[in-house]
């Protein structure tokens, strides 16, 4: 997430996540993966484009759910058949 | 107001009241609901079933009641709040598309901090399946 460690804390404990959420606030990670939308956030701020990416045992990307709608997003079924669809890890 | 004016009327108030019940009851789902009814935050089927109900009953009602003003009026109405709601949901909600990482390419490394301060490594996940989600944290 482009926001900051204490913003992701916040988050985390409301929303009683189980999973870390890692601060971009540079974009690093957003640019690696291609995923920066120049202008998009509030006062024309860079931020990352809604994304998922299903990376499997060997680092390769396997699966990409990138909208072009902020509305969209995958629902686990999407999800969940990516992840069927992996071939078990060699 | 005699029944012949009442019906073409009441029947356009139905029609506008379904098309807002289809498109508040959207704006509900996202704010309140999105992460239970995902189907509909995406696709808005349902919601747009209303909406289009709405609007034919709505015409139906201008139909039926000739030249009387009212109907039209809130036939007029419901056009307007259905071509909002299209609007918003294509065109506002619309963002550039960007192909993102490369399947079946490497996953680029990163190094980042989570929200308790722990360094995490794209290589800290190798031997497991791992899904990274990007957010916007912003419409």
């Amino acid at each position: 997430m482009a926001d900051d460690r204490q913003t992701n804390a916040e988050l985390a404990r409301q929303a009683k996540l189980d999973y870390p959420i890692l601060a971009d606030p540079e974009l690093h990670a957003v640019d690696a993966y291609g995923l920066r939308h120049p202008g998009g956030g509030p006062d024309g701020k860079d931020i990352a484009h809604s994304a998922s990416v299903l990376i499997d045992g060997a680092g390769i990307v396997r699966w990409t759910m990138v909208t072009d709608n902020v509305r969209v997003r995958p629902t686990a079924t999407d999800v969940l058949a990516a992840i069927d669809g992996l071939r078990p890890a060699s | 107001m005699p029944d012949d004016h009442r019906r073409p009327v009441l029947l356009a108030v139905l029609g506008l009241v379904l098309a807002l019940v289809g498109i508040v009851g959207y704006f509900l789902v996202v704010f309140e609901l999105g992460g239970r009814l995902p189907g509909v935050r995406n696709e808005a089927i349902p919601n747009w079933l209303l909406v289009a109900l709405g609007l034919v009953l709505s015409t139906l009602a201008v139909v039926r009641a000739g030249r009387r003003l009212v109907p039209g009026v809130l036939l007029g109405a419901n056009v307007a709040l259905a071509a909002l709601f299209f609007v918003f949901l294509y065109v506002f909600a619309a963002v550039p598309a960007v192909a993102g990482p490369r399947v079946g390419a490497a996953a680029p490394a990163f190094t980042l901090v989570d929200e308790k301060g722990a360094t995490v490594r794209l290589e800290d996940f190798r031997g497991a399946p791992l899904l990274l989600v990007f957010y916007r944290g912003h419409w």
